[in-house]
């Protein structure tokens, strides 16, 4: 075994995080090694087998315009596809999508092995390694006097590079717990990185814990199905991925069914013995996945909460028991589970548990996702304090990207909030100090109108392929798609509506028809039989029709990305002197001083700096350019 | 700075002088590209800008059969004072001639500017050197905090309640349709349709009591309300009896005067001054302070007199009124000054001092001085809020609208675009009663929904 090795990007972690960052980064022409502690672990799904849900739905949509691979393995591995929120509005419809757990690992991992200029390094990252720094890297290095070149590991490999990505999800100092059981660990069954999370406290980055749960696995032989309510596919399935036009497996259904009075009595019974209630766990946990003592305590009117019985995969014995996430004794969640209708006889193969994690507030990164103090140095996942597969992913490829990007000498990609849920998610960690895990939701987005999940190939594939992300397959693809919608919407508003009058009054045309909120492309498709033969899919169709009835509000969120435009593209220095700025107030200053945010736009959305406080940073920036202006001059020579 | 980036400023306009009756008003207007489109936003009738630098005279019409005379005077940019197209309405400065073309100039898309932002944008545009625009930043800030107080005064109001069941209500409906939109159904489990028929109704109610409270206060027919504070028998009655004329029953006994009595001091100044002595403002007993006393009586004051005993050894019986700007009266200088310095250096951090006796009429020229003195700042800060009070009412308007597009989105059950008129419905409110993050709508949804696998 070789001691030494050299790469140009080292990503911790074969989770989602992982998987996109290296596959990014190596995409994108850089040499990847991913360091994992267990290689057949690439790619699980530690929680729940599925991929989307709302905003979640966009989230992958993105990573896969960026030609990212989560959308590819939902597609191969999906079991069950459903479009949510169809009947409220296009922009708010996401795809999600049931996954078999152990088919998407294997594709994940297929995927890896295939993978130009990735390698697997199988072994536990213990400390970094350092060296002294070059004229060319950043100031904050010299101020330091070292800058980040690698990672030691636990056999005393020393792997060298000049970027290192740590996606370790709940593995950082991780403790698992199930009722007054509490072991260290990553996961059920896997050990945790405690090594690793002391080089990074020695980092002195600012940290905090939060804890997640998960649910039993059930037996899927052993619940009653007759009771249970079915809830089936989608009946015309729409692929993940921008590159994948049909789906080739049967889907199957998911089950549901409640809790009752009983199973909440036992539950009560036995609080004392649930380490969140006992004072064992000191994290904070999520409100939007409260574990079932929660939701027993905080509503303790509701006779019933819903439960939704996952397959996890159609050959699979496994079923996953959303909605009732616990961490009380094992014996605990057998005598509960069998108060749930359907679930008499159920038998547990795996006890729910919680599991408490440190993470690093993300106000200590940069929008490339980048440590401020740490030149490359990049995290990514649950150790910026988000939850969900689709949000580590998204900032694993931002953060495999922004490295590889660093190592060309380019500037970093960073998108806007009018851009992507990818922007908005990054901002929304810099500007903020989680409370709880971080998840997506599109009310998060203030320019949601513009961020549908259908168009997310038109607005970001053209930049992923300008980047070096996306491969010639997909490129001649997106070519296709959009000279198809462009060619209609050029031939719909040259064709005449035949239900307006013929004579008299202004002729509407076939643009203006599917423009109508109540008509639609299915209507559309009855007055031009034609229509069908343009190269547009459904999906496709249903495009060029949202594109049409959201023009109005699109225009109008376009001005106000206008608006704000020069307050977003305004840097603000680093180490900018808030104190200096007479009248700010304190509430405002702290902030500033705490978050040192990049830009006056991230500057305008942290909690307790007011518009006021804001016109002040503005003026003090631009008295500081005006100092900075002589002296970025050309040098005149004596 | 990105050359071309500052230009994209919408078109503002707000009055540029302080105007009283028989004066002249100056309204400005600002933007980019201003003068290609004067056409949009002038009246009817209104003498019509050329591209380049000169004035204009002719008439306008600032209600449908009252033409007046003004002078338009043309500054193409960038050779003018914000760098931006700028146009200058010289017209006579009755304030109902003001509004009247000011509420055109709004409803054809201008929008008023926000303190400060002229000076903003010429600094911006390079118009202003940096001392210059702080300096001008500076006074619209000291202007601003008076402005500051009455508009607080005016949100403490019937309007304030309007816009804060407003928000309320809007808030609620933008959180029971968020969780519908971002949670799966079956995932959020207590949403009630019937629930955001009622709070739409609620908010609908409120907007339109805030607009018609948004009546314009006529200082020339109601005069500067001067309210008298203080301890009983501080003096209140014998001053207000010396200076309106008006006989007031005087006793000694605690909480003599009754009723709020008004009257004229017609020695005072121009608008009138009118005096107002309310039950008991001022009076130790009472835990709150005499401004929230006043606004439970739904009177407004624009300066308070607080009467303080000159002749007792501890005359402050509770703290100096708040609300509007202070005049420290000192009592009873006829029955001697027994008053500790400690106590006379404490009270003159409430405001101005000056010494009276209402028996023999010392320092009652002084009161008429210090008291003109005080009410010129009082008329700058009314007149920038004549700007808040177009700001007001733009809002509540812009809210109405986006409030009616979002009922027409649900009746077509198009619930993105609902959610995102509720969402304009409160930017519009938001310089008013705050900005609603997404946190607090998650907050909001966390709050009242069981929701979560």
């Amino acid at each position: 075994m070789e001691t030494e090795q050299s790469f140009d990007v080292l990503v911790v972690g074969g989770g989602h995080g992982g998987l996109e960052a290296a596959a990014a980064a190596a995409r994108m022409g850089a040499q990847v090694a991913m360091v994992t502690l267990e290689p057949e672990a690439i790619g699980r799904m530690s929680c729940n087998p599925a991929i989307g849900g709302l905003g979640k739905g966009q989230l992958t949509r993105e990573i896969d315009a960026l030609g990212g691979w989560m959308a590819l393995l939902a597609d191969e591995a999906g079991i069950q596809f459903r479009m949510l929120n169809t009947s409220k509005g296009r922009a708010v419809q996401s795809p999600r999508a049931q996954c078999h757990r152990l088919m998407y690992e294997r594709a994940a991992q297929a995927r890896v092995e295939a993978q130009k200029g990735l390698q697997v390094v199988a072994g536990e990252a213990v400390d970094f390694l350092w060296r002294k720094p070059k004229p060319s890297d950043p100031e904050s290095s010299h101020r330091v006097g070292r800058r980040l070149a690698g990672l030691l590991l636990a056999d005393g490999r020393r792997l060298h590079a000049e970027a290192v990505i740590l996606t370790t999800g709940t593995f950082l100092e991780g403790v698992l717990h199930t009722g007054d059981r509490q072991r260290p660990g990553g996961r059920h069954g896997e050990r945790g990185a405690a090594p690793l999370g002391r080089a990074l406290r020695a980092l002195d980055l600012a940290t905090g814990r939060l804890k997640t749960g998960t649910p039993p696995r059930i037996a899927a032989d052993s619940v009653d199905y007759d009771a249970l309510q079915e809830q089936p596919g989608d009946r015309n399935p729409v692929p993940f991925s921008f590159l994948n036009r049909e789906l080739q497996r049967p889907q199957i259904s998911c089950w549901l069914t409640r809790t009752s009075p009983e199973t909440h009595r036992i539950v009560r019974q036995n609080l004392h013995l649930a380490p969140m209630y006992a004072g064992r766990i000191e994290g904070v946990g999520p409100r939007y996945c409260p574990s079932l003592e929660d939701k027993v305590v905080r509503f303790a009117d509701r006779s019933g909460h819903t439960v939704f019985l996952e397959p996890e995969g159609h050959d699979s014995d496994l079923l996953y028991a959303n909605g009732i996430s616990t961490s009380l004794p094992e014996e605990v969640q057998e005598e509960f589970v069998r108060t749930i209708p359907g679930m008499e006889r159920a038998r547990l193969r795996q006890p729910g548990y919680a599991v408490e994690y440190t993470f690093v507030r993300p106000r200590s990164l940069r929008r490339s996702l980048e440590a401020k103090a740490w030149p490359g140095l990049y995290l990514a996942g649950q150790i910026c304090g988000t939850s969900g597969y689709e949000e580590a992913a998204g900032q694993g490829l931002l953060a495999g990207t922004n490295a590889a990007l660093a190592l060309q000498g380019k500037e970093p990609l960073v998108l806007g909030r009018h851009q992507a849920y990818l922007g908005v998610l990054v901002d929304d960690l810099v500007v903020s100090d989680p409370q709880e895990p971080y998840r997506m939701f599109t009310s998060r987005a203030e320019y949601r109108l513009l961020l549908r999940h259908d168009n997310a190939d038109a607005r970001l594939t053209p930049l992923g392929r300008e980047l070096g992300l996306v491969g010639a397959q997909r490129w001649q693809r997106w070519q296709e798609k959009s000279q198809a919608l462009e060619q209609a919407k050029n031939r719909l508003s040259a064709m005449r509506d035949p239900s307006s009058p013929a004579s008299g009054g202004k002729q509407r045309t076939l643009l203006d028809l599917l423009r109508q909120p109540q008509q639609g492309w299915k209507r559309l498709l009855q007055v031009l039989p034609d229509g069908a033969n343009w190269g547009l899919d459904r999906e496709d169709w249903a495009t060029l029709e949202a594109d049409l009835q959201y023009e109005g509000y699109i225009r109008r969120q376009e001005e106000q990305v206008l608006r704000s435009r020069d307050r977003e593209q305004s840097p603000l220095p680093e180490d900018f002197d808030f104190q200096k700025i007479a009248g700010l107030r304190n509430e405002a200053r702290e902030a500033l001083e705490q978050f040192q945010p990049e830009s006056l736009g991230a500057a305008g959305r942290l909690a307790g700096v007011s518009p006021a406080d804001l016109a002040l940073v503005e003026i003090a920036l631009r008295r500081w350019e005006q100092r900075q202006e002589p002296s970025q001059g050309p040098q005149v020579l004596s | 700075m990105a050359a071309g980036a500052v230009l994209l400023g919408d078109p503002i306009a707000a009055v540029a002088t302080v105007p009283g009756p028989a004066r002249r008003a100056v309204i400005r207007l600002s933007g980019p590209e201003l003068l290609p489109q004067a056409d949009r936003f002038l009246p009817p009738a209104c003498p019509r800008p050329e591209l380049r630098r000169g004035v204009h005279h002719g008439r306008l019409f600032w209600h449908p059969e009252a033409p007046v005379e003004v002078d338009l005077l043309v500054f193409p940019g960038p050779a003018s004072a914000t760098g931006e197209d700028v146009l200058e309405l010289h017209l006579p400065g009755a304030p109902a001639v003001v509004d009247g073309v000011l509420e055109q100039l709004y409803a054809n898309g201008l929008r008023p500017a926000e303190p400060g932002e002229f000076t903003r944008r010429a600094f911006l545009n390079g118009r202003l050197d940096l001392a210059q625009a702080e300096a001008v930043l500076a006074l619209v800030q000291a202007r601003s905090a008076g402005a500051a107080r009455q508009a607080a005064a005016m949100l403490a109001g019937q309007l304030g309640d309007g816009l804060r069941q407003a928000r309320e209500a809007l808030a609620e409906a933008l959180a029971e349709m968020e969780a519908s939109l971002d949670f799966e159904e079956g995932d959020a489990q207590d949403l009630q349709a019937g629930e955001v028929e009622a709070l739409f109704r609620q908010a609908r109610e409120s907007l339109q009591a805030g607009l018609r409270s948004q009546l314009h206060r006529n200082l020339d027919q109601e005069g500067w309300r001067i309210g008298l504070a203080g301890a009983p028998n501080a003096g209140k009655s014998q001053l207000f009896q010396r200076l309106t004329g008006r006989p007031v029953l005087v006793s000694a006994e605690r909480g003599t005067t009754r009723d709020r009595i008004e009257g004229r001091w017609a020695d005072g100044g121009e608008p009138p001054w009118i005096l107002v002595d309310g039950p008991g403002w001022g009076a130790a007993a009472d835990p709150r302070d005499a401004a929230a006393q006043a606004l439970d009586q739904e009177v407004q004051v624009d300066l308070w007199w607080w009467l303080l005993d000159a002749s007792a050894e501890e005359p402050m019986q509770a703290p100096a009124p708040t609300g509007a700007p202070c005049l420290v009266v000192w009592t009873h200088l006829d029955r001697g000054r027994r008053v500790p310095e400690a106590v006379v250096a404490e009270a003159a951090m409430a405001g101005p001092m000056v010494w009276t006796s209402s028996l023999d009429g010392t320092g009652l020229e002084d009161l008429r001085t210090q008291t003109a003195a005080l009410l010129q700042t009082a008329a700058t800060d009314m007149e920038e809020n004549r700007s808040v009070h177009h700001r007001h009412a733009r809002a509540l308007e812009d809210a109405l609208a986006a409030l009616e597009r979002a009922e027409a989105w649900r009746r077509d059950g198009i619930l993105d675009l609902l959610a995102e008129d509720l969402r304009q419905a409160l930017v519009a409110l938001q310089e008013f009663s705050g900005r609603l993050s997404p946190e607090e709508v998650l907050d909001r949804i966390f709050s009242r929904f069981c929701i979560g696998k």
